[in-house]
């Protein structure tokens, strides 16, 4: 168990590196500095909100639009830090750190059997996104065009295939998380293309309205 | 300069956004309703996202090399696949099937 949790790991650190590679290219390419560039991945630390204000801003939009590019795929953030929000430190200083390390690979890795988030999962696969999306995005910066575009090799396909594989036991055991993500899944798939960029995923979020059925075998089981 | 602005601007509204979601966190779990939502947040959004990291491209929703990666990838799990062969399994079918088409 602990050598499958290491292995995680390294697979969410290795497809995060790939992915900075290419968050490096495209930051020099819209014009901003390597040290920028990195500084970025370090203080922002997401991967589509950075990708889409940097997009937005190569192209030559205005610091407003750039930004609110990002800000409506941070919107995601927003549900994800209510899944895992009451599981991390309430200590202050502490807090402001652990809620900077709020990454989809997180909640993920973290999600256990009673719907909390394990904090130390959870700031595991934070640490990791952080060191991988970092030492790739200075990588793509000053590395030169050693690797290319991850969609060739089909890493995008590894994010997904992630997520499944470790959502599967509580997808197994509990038929209302099965139905949740189902509901997400379809929630995004019927709202996409039409909804703005970034409320799919917020909109994914209502699934989670199948916790307010009642467990059919609830009452059997609680009564005396 | 404008580099640097964008910078903070986006990290400023990115961190403010984990705030927010996290502090409704503890509000939600505070009503017996919120409570027994909460708990069903993590697989509906990341639902979401795996329909967002397999079926979309651009503005479009699209099934493409992805789609049978995540295919084969959801069979192995089935079968109780460690996790590295999932990935490896998703990652090789669609560069597989990209290369050939």
């Amino acid at each position: 168990m602990r050598g499958e949790f290491a292995r995680t790991l390294a697979v969410i650190g290795i497809t995060v590196l790939l992915f900075g590679v290419s968050f490096g290219f495209l930051a020099r390419d819209a014009g901003l500095s390597g040290v920028q560039a990195v500084i970025m991945s370090l203080v922002v630390m997401a991967g589509a909100t950075q990708f889409a204000s940097v997009t937005a801003f190569g192209a030559g939009a205005s610091l407003l639009t750039a930004s609110m590019a990002g800000l409506a795929l941070s919107l995601r953030y927003l549900p994800l830090g209510a899944a895992a929000g009451r599981s991390l430190s309430a200590h202050f200083p502490r807090r402001l750190f652990e809620v900077h390390l709020l990454t989809d690979q997180g909640v993920v890795l973290g999600y256990g059997p009673d719907g909390t988030v394990n904090r130390l999962r959870y700031l595991s696969a934070g640490v990791t996104v952080t060191a991988g999306w970092v030492l790739g995005t200075a990588a793509g910066v000053w590395g030169g065009a050693l690797i290319g575009d991850p969609t060739t090799y089909g890493i995008d396909a590894a994010y997904p295939a992630l997520f499944l594989a470790l959502l599967a036991p509580q997808l197994r055991r509990d038929p209302r998380a099965r139905w949740a993500g189902l509901i997400g899944l379809t929630m995004v798939l019927a709202t996409y293309g039409w909804l703005p960029r970034g409320l799919p995923v917020v909109a994914a979020a209502v699934g989670a309205l199948v916790g307010l059925r009642r467990h059919d075998t609830t009452n059997e089981e609680s009564a005396p | 300069m404008r580099g640097w602005t964008l910078v903070a601007i986006v990290a400023v509204q990115t961190f403010a956004m984990r705030w927010i979601g996290s502090s409704s966190s503890g509000w939600l779990a505070k009503s017996p309703t919120g409570l027994r939502v909460i708990g069903y947040v993590a697989p509906a959004v990341l639902g979401g996202l795996v329909a967002l990291a397999t079926f979309t491209s651009g503005d479009a929703v699209v099934v493409d090399a992805r789609a049978l990666g995540v295919a084969v990838a959801a069979v192995a799990i089935a079968a109780r696949a460690p996790i590295l062969v999932v990935v490896g399994l998703a990652v090789t079918v669609t560069a597989l099937l990209r290369a050939v088409t």
